[in-house]
Formats: C-alpha cells, structure tokens, sequence
C-alpha cells in the first residue's frame, strides 16, 4: 500500500467511525475475521485464436492451458459485430451489445460536422482562452472524454466495496470514475495526442517520403559525425503559434566504430548499432519554469556507417507523471514507482515502423518481445500482490503481433518470408508458449475460492485482398464522386458529391445512408433507406473477387436487427463482415476512393481480425465448469458479478456461463 | 594549498566516519542539526547580539504602530518608512555574519555532495566512462587503452569525438567493493576509482590534472600527472534519490529544512539573536 493511500484510508476509515459507529463492527471485513472471500482473475489476451490455441496444445508447448481444456473449461467465444477490439472489449466490460455501449467503430463519424473521430475518446480544448502577446492563457479547462456508455463491471462491484485491479483494458481511456485501481489500454495517446508516432532520424532519404501515418522521418545531417537534431513533443497550446514543443538532442558517431552517443537533456546514452536504450526521461517545456510535460522514450541505433539511422520510440506519457488521466488513485504514478517507466501508448507494439520499412521483421520482433517482457514483469508483481476482488490483466502481443507475423506461419501468404530468421518464424508460436507460463503463474494464485477467466475478444484470419468499399459503393452507385477521375487524393470525402450520394463507407466495416434530418446533406428519405439498405447488404453478398472467383463479404448485417439498446440510432446501417482473407483496405477505410475495387495486400499488417464475427470467434477458458455452448463477450461483465453473489444490472446481459458460486 | 585542503578532507573524513553505520536519512539529519548549531554558535560570535536585537525591536515597534494607528495615514507612512530603514539596518548588521557562517557551511556541503549527490551502481548496472585528452586533436586517440577486469565489462567500442578529445565507453559494473577502472597508454597505467557500496561513503565521479577549484569540489582521488596524455576520467554515477518517509527529494532539501529547523529551533537554547 503507498503512503498515500494508507493516509487515505485511514483518514477515510476515522471518518467512517465517527459517522457509522456501530454499524462498522457489525459486519467487519473479511479480512479482519479470517473469513475468505471470493477472487476472480481475468487475463485478457486480445487476439487469441482458438484454432491456434488447439494447434499449440496439440503440439505441446502449452501444457497448462491443455490442463484446463482437458478439465472441460474451454469453449469458442462470440465476439462482437463487428470483430474490432474497441467494440468488443466494450462488449466484455459493459455486458452490452455496441446498441447498449455505443461504440460501433474505431472510427465514429459526426454526421452533422462530418469530420471523422476515434470512437472511444472526445477531447475537447477550453473553450475560452485570453490572449497576452504570443501567450494564450486558458480560461477554463479542457475535457477528455469517456465515449463508452453504460457501467463498468467494476463499477458494478464497488457497490457492494469489491475492489478491482483493472491493467490496460482496452475501450477505457480515460478511465472511467471509480475507487478501483485501473489504467488505461487501447486507446491511451503518446504525448503528442496519436495513437503512437515513431521519429526517424536519418540522412539518407525513404522512399516512402517523409510523413506516413504512425511515424515522421527526419532528414539529418552528419557533419564531423555529429547530428544535432530534435524530439518532436505536443503543440504548445499556450502558445499563440500552436507550434510543438520540441528537445534539442545531439547524436555522436565514432568514425569507425558503429557505436553512437546520445546527449539529451543532460543525459548521455551510448549505444552500438542494433542496440537499444533503456527508458529516457525527457521534459517539454509549455511555460517557462511554470508548465513542462513529462514524456519517456527510448532510443534504437539502426544504423551507424555508412549512413546514419536512429529511430525513437514514440514518446510516451511518463507513468510518474502523466500529462493525461491514464489511471486512477495514482495507480499509474505507482506502477511507475514500484517498476519504472514502461509503455503507456495504447498499442505499444510499433508495428506502423515495420509497416513503413523502418524496422525489418526482426527488429519489430526485438521491439515486440521487449513490450511483452515489460508486461509480464508488472503482471508477475501484481498478481502476487493480489489478494481479494477482482483481478484484470490485458496482453495485447498476440494481437499486434498476429497482425504483423501471424503470415511466417502460412508459407501460402504473399507477404510470407521465407529468410526471417527461425526466431520470428517462430513468433505466434513463442507468444502462445509465453501465454501458457503466464497462466502457470496465475494458477500458483488460484485456489478454491478463486475463479479464473481467460478471455480473448477475437481470433485471426489472414489478410491477403484488400476490398475498397468506398470504390465499390461508388461503381454501384450508391457514392457520387464531383470529380470522377480524382480518387484516392485529397482530404476525407472532399471528392464527395454530397447531393448525389446515397451511401458512403467510413471505419473498418461500417457503411452509412446519406439520410435527410440526420447527415448534414442527406438526401435519403428516411421511408427510402429500408429498401436501399436491403440492396446493398443483398448486392454486398454477392460481391466475389475477380481473381479467383471467391466471395468478399460473407456476410452484411442491418444496425437494426443486429443491435439493440440505447444507441443503436447512432449505429452504421450496414455492418459488414468480410470472408476470410479480405478485409477493407486502409485507404477507404477514411473515406478516399482507390482507382480499383480490390488489390492484393502489400502491408506487413498481413493478418487481420475485423472481418465476419463468425470467422473469428475468441476463446474462453475458465477453472469452473462452462455450462453455455456459446458464450459470448457480452456475457460475462454479469458472470464476473455473480461469482460475488451479486445481482448484475438488468441491462446487462445476463446469460448462464459458469456453474453456481457453492463457495464464499 | 593542497595540504590544507587534505588537512579539511581528513577533518570531515573522522567527522563523517561513525555515520557510515547509521541509515543515510539519518545520517544527513544529524549532519544537518549540527550545522545548524554550527550556523548558530558562528553567528552569534560574529554578530553584533545586542544591535540585533535592538534593530528587529525596531521594527517590531513600528509593526505595532501600523496596527495601533491603522486610521492615521501619516503614521502608517511613516511606520512603513522605518520599518524599511530598520531592515536595511538588520540587514547590515547580519550580511558580514552570515558570509561567514556560510564558509563552513559551503565546506559541509561540498563534503555532503559527494557523499549524497551520487549512488553507488546496482551489481549488473550500467554506465559511461569518459576520458578527456590533452590537446583538441584526435591523433592520440589510439594511444589509449582501457583494460577490461573482472569487476566491469566494457560493452562498446570507443565513442571518439574529436572535437572534444573525449573516449566514451560504455561499461556494465559487476561486483561490489571498491576497484578500479584501468587504462594504459604507452606502457604507463593510469587508474580510477570506483566505488560499489550500500553504504554513505565518498563518490568520486572524476580523477584529472591538479586545479584547486576542481580539487576543491572533488577532492578524494589524486590528481593525474601533469605530463600523462589523460587529462581526466570520469564515471557517471547515478543521481541519488533520498526517500522522506515515502517522498523522493534532493537531500539539499532534507539539508536546508532541517538545518533551519535546527538553527531556528535552537536558537533560544544557545541564547542567539538572529
């Protein structure tokens, strides 16, 4: 317990004796009778797929995982329309469907202003600023903002004083209010306010330009084999020019010798090519000695003769000092005391540098296995210093990682490398094998009064075409374009004919009708849109890939049908979910229209998930008796709750999971 | 001049000696309440008491006279006005005192720096060593070698900047105890000390060429040769934290709070008018 805390409860605990006198000695904690409570451990390993679970265990390199299998607690998990991480770890977290929770989409889309949004997360600046010279003074504060609707199953809990341990669960950020101790996951922004930009300081020119999304390159110049250079930190809203804040940083190369000297802020760092540094703690000034944000990165020497390659992390929320809410009760500040800095950015895994070519696959891998080792360091504490209530843990490797390398496992991939090293063709494989010690670890910890939960929110599927839905809408005549043959230029939908359109995709698998009274210029009537909605799913079904004949959606669905709950109006109309092997391509996905409708996947991003739900079920593992056949993510915020012998909401889904509670 | 400053290392040597055994907090609490009385008994012998106490009377008459009279403009003018010619007498007469109070203090704190200033490595911590040549050229650079040993392991090649005449290496600290980084140039071994221990004890990040300012403020390790092409070497230590009762602050924190704690604590005790 950090001091603070202690202070805290035992200012809050005096207090409570004086208000509640009595009533506090007729029901002492548990603790304090020796009586045992119930504990419930959930890890949640996004992206684990059944198919290669059972192929792992089979080939017997995850032996604790087959032991809970052979006990009869495994089963496919339902994951979320669609299959995206944001909607489905709402789905998990809320015990709702996205009509219940809202979140429909990585990306969201506001009909009235129509700019495209992250969907988990509004940030809203002051609103009233004054200006003195080249200052702006805020006069109010800014806001960010929570999107996901609806309670939290560990808000549910500290009803009744459980308390929570929630790690990086995705579809959190910021936070949500609570007494238990979480930080935020999928969805935290580096310093900048991204989800994640790498720097590349070399002087030697990419041929993919200067600017790509997750990551800038920095020309530099070495002369006398110095490089002076600087780190790109958030725009200084305080500033009149909105400029960035930057650092200064000077980079020291031997002349002969592949090894280079770091000096930023006073701290020296040396490295040999290859190498990488450890956490470096560095400050952006906002205000002079008034206003200053905390950030840590680390450095890589990629290269240091002929040409000189220096890639750094994205700089990340400084876990001691967060700039941003990415926890609660300081449970970042104390992570950082008890372990260091560690990664904050939501995907930490920097898989747009090997998108990019910065990083090879091997040098992707280095960076992957350092995440998933800095994860598993802070797990293994945190779960020996559990002891009551509820225990979350989120691993986000297998996922990244599927993304990026799950294609060394399929020799039939386009993208397959046939000269990776054994190492990473050994990837997925090695994750799984890291999953199992996990879990051998955490079963040290479980005991008859303790239930345990492993979860994944989706499995994977290869990646091979890319579908240009946009394009596609647009050749059947559904988005009307004002210059035809200007199509994958300029900003989201600035080429859209707007009087003309009936449809128009945006996110992964969402497709929207221009609809009167709700689009800015809809020109659907809303007694039209049933039947144009019919028509596209109809003609989405049929849509087969010119190169081989194959279906390229199996299956579209209707918001209406598929949803229900408070916020299905704000749902897309048309979900659709592709066939193995394809998925939207990045281009359409914001609203720009490629000259074809489908090509064949380039990007290292080469596996995928957000495809039809029915195609990539997650698992679902537990030490109790599974009595459902087809448990879904939405079902178990309530089984969670009711392994406290609490009634979950009635809004939540309330389906019967495990077998009865017999112990408290 | 060198001899005096040995003489005063070796004072603080003894003075420090029994607070080895004592936890570091501790230790630089005791230090700090006895600078404290140091600050006292020097003040009081170089001030003069009885114009001090008379001076800050002074002002606390006129402090009064603002309050008594706060409806008479005139006399709350004039009050102010003596008021600031009181301090600027106050201040006069304590100016030359405090100077001197802050001889021995500027020693306490230059012997506090390197004990406090720096941490010992963890076993398997790593860190840069850095050699400074004579001279701005880089012809010499390959006159130089340092010595792998079993208490640390060189980790990189040299990093040679020839701007600055500077060797960088970096290297991984292995064992406990004291031993020496050990560099050869031209059959002659020029060293320098590190020191691994959990206990307070004197950190010297830095062995060069005689200067008495940079012996005064690094006084522990002999200076290098004048006539050696080494002109210093230095190893990063780590920045020590102290924690207060689960705070992390700088010691001169610790030092300057508790030592005026101390000072104004016990100036009553020791009769002194500050």
């Amino acid at each position: 317990m950090k001091r603070r805390d202690f202070i805290k409860n035992v200012a809050v605990g005096s207090a409570g004796v004086a208000v509640s006198g009595v009533k506090l000695f007729a029901s002492p904690p548990a603790i304090w009778t020796g009586q045992r409570t119930n504990k419930v451990i959930i890890l949640g390993i996004d992206g684990m797929d059944p198919r290669l679970l059972v192929r792992f265990v089979n080939e017997g390199i995850m032996p604790n995982f087959k032991k809970l299998i052979d006990r009869g607690g495994f089963r496919k998990l339902g994951t979320s329309l669609p299959p995206q991480s944001p909607v489905a770890w709402s789905n998990f977290i809320t015990g709702k469907n996205p009509g219940g929770h809202g979140i429909f989409d990585f990306i969201h889309r506001d009909p009235l202003e129509f700019v495209p949004y992250l969907s988990t997360t509004g940030v809203h600046p002051p609103s009233k600023m004054i200006s003195l010279g080249d200052w702006r003074i805020p006069l109010n504060g800014g806001k960010i903002e929570l999107l996901r609707k609806g309670q939290a199953f560990w808000q549910v809990l500290e009803e009744k004083d459980i308390p929570s341990l929630v790690f990086k669960i995705p579809s959190n950020y910021p936070p949500t209010d609570s007494n238990a101790k979480t930080i935020s996951g999928m969805g935290t922004p580096d310093v900048l306010g991204t989800y994640g930009t790498f720097s590349y300081y070399t002087d030697i020119p990419l041929k993919n330009g200067e600017e790509f999304g997750g990551g800038k390159v920095y020309p530099v110049e070495v002369v006398d084999h110095k490089v002076k250079a600087h780190l790109k930190g958030p725009v200084n809203s305080f500033h009149a020019d909105q400029k960035p804040a930057t650092i200064p940083f000077v980079a020291y190369r031997d002349a002969v010798n592949p090894v280079v000297k770091i000096i930023v802020q006073g701290k020296e760092i040396l490295l040999k090519e290859g190498e990488w540094s450890d956490w470096i703690r560095v400050e952006f000034e906002m205000i002079p000695y008034v206003s200053k944000v905390s950030g840590i990165c680390r450095f890589y020497v990629k290269q240091v003769h002929p040409y000189f390659k220096l890639y750094v992390t994205p700089i990340n929320v400084d876990p001691a000092n967060p700039a941003i809410p990415i926890s609660t009760g300081g449970y970042a500040e104390e992570l950082a005391e008890k372990y260091g800095a560690f990664y904050t950015q939501g995907f930490p895994e920097d898989t747009k540098a090997l998108s990019n070519g910065v990083f090879s696959d091997e040098e992707y891998w280095e960076q992957a296995k350092f995440v998933l080792r800095e994860r598993k360091n802070i797990f293994s504490h945190e779960l020996n210093n559990f002891h009551e209530g509820v225990f979350f843990f989120y691993f986000s490797s297998i996922d990244q990682d599927s993304h990026m390398l799950l294609r060394m496992l399929d020799p039939s991939h386009p993208l397959y490398n046939p000269k990776a090293s054994p190492d990473v063709k050994n990837a997925i494989r090695h994750l799984y094998k890291e999953m199992d010690e996990a879990l051998a670890q955490t079963m040290a910890k479980v005991d008859d009064h303790t239930t345990l939960m492993i979860l994944s929110d989706h499995g994977f599927a290869p990646f091979y075409r890319e579908f240009h839905l946009s394009t596609w809408l647009v050749k059947n005549g559904y988005t009307a374009l004002l210059d035809p043959e200007r199509k994958d230029e300029g900003d989201y939908y600035d080429n859209v004919d707007w009087d003309r359109t009936k449809a128009y995709a945006l996110g992964l698998n969402a497709i929207y009708i221009n609809l009167q009274d709700r689009e800015f210029n809809g020109i659907v009537d809303p007694f039209e849109a049933p039947k144009i909605v019919a028509e596209i799913k109809e003609k989405l079904q049929q849509a087969k890939d010119p190169a081989n004949g194959k279906k390229i959606i199996r299956n579209a669905y209707l918001a209406q049908e598929a949803y229900q709950g408070a916020y299905v109006d704000l749902a897309p109309d048309v979900i659709v979910g592709y066939a193995p092997g394809y998925r939207i391509s990045d281009t359409a996905t914001l609203g720009k229209f490629p000259k074809t409708v489908i090509g064949n996947r380039k990007d290292k991003w080469s596996s995928d998930h957000c495809i039809d739900p029915n195609s990539v079920p997650g698992v679902f593992l537990s030490n109790k008796r599974i009595v459902a056949n087809d448990p879904a993510l939405e079902d178990l915020a309530a089984t969670i709750i009711r392994q406290f012998r609490m009634e979950p909401p009635e809004d939540m889904s309330d389906k019967k999971i495990l077998e009865d509670v017999q112990n408290i | 001049m060198v001899f005096v400053l040995k003489v005063i290392n070796f004072f603080f040597q003894i003075i420090f000696y029994p607070l080895k055994f004592v936890p570091e907090i501790w230790a630089l609490i005791i230090v700090s309440v006895v600078t404290g009385i140091v600050m006292l008994v020097v003040f009081r012998h170089t001030s003069n008491q009885k114009a001090i106490k008379k001076t800050k009377d002074r002002i606390k008459a006129h402090i009064l006279e603002l309050v008594l009279y706060k409806d008479n403009f005139k006399i709350i003018f004039k009050a102010i006005g003596s008021i600031f010619r009181y301090n600027g007498r106050y201040l006069r007469q304590t100016i030359i005192p405090l100077v001197i109070v802050f001889i021995p203090v500027i020693l306490i704190l230059i012997q506090l720096n390197y004990r406090y200033q720096f941490r010992s490595f963890y076993p398997g911590e790593r860190t840069l060593v850095k050699v400074k040549l004579n001279g701005e050229t880089s012809e010499n650079f390959d006159k130089i070698k340092f010595l792998n040993s079993p208490n640390y392991r060189i980790e990189t090649p040299a990093l040679r900047i020839s701007g600055a005449s500077e060797l960088d290496w970096r290297v991984q600290i292995l064992n406990a105890g004291k031993f020496d980084l050990i560099f050869e140039n031209g059959g002659d071994t020029i060293k320098k000390a590190v020191n691994r221990t959990d206990r307070i004890s004197v950190l010297s990040p830095k062995r060069q060429k005689f200067s008495f300012a940079e012996y005064l403020f690094c006084p522990t390790e002999k200076p290098i040769a004048e006539n050696k092409l080494i002109k210093s070497i230095e190893i990063l230590y780590p920045h020590k934290r102290m924690n207060v009762f689960g705070f992390n602050v700088h010691w001169l924190v610790v030092f300057f709070v508790v030592s005026l704690i101390a000072a104004f604590g016990l100036k009553g005790v020791f009769h002194v008018e500050i």
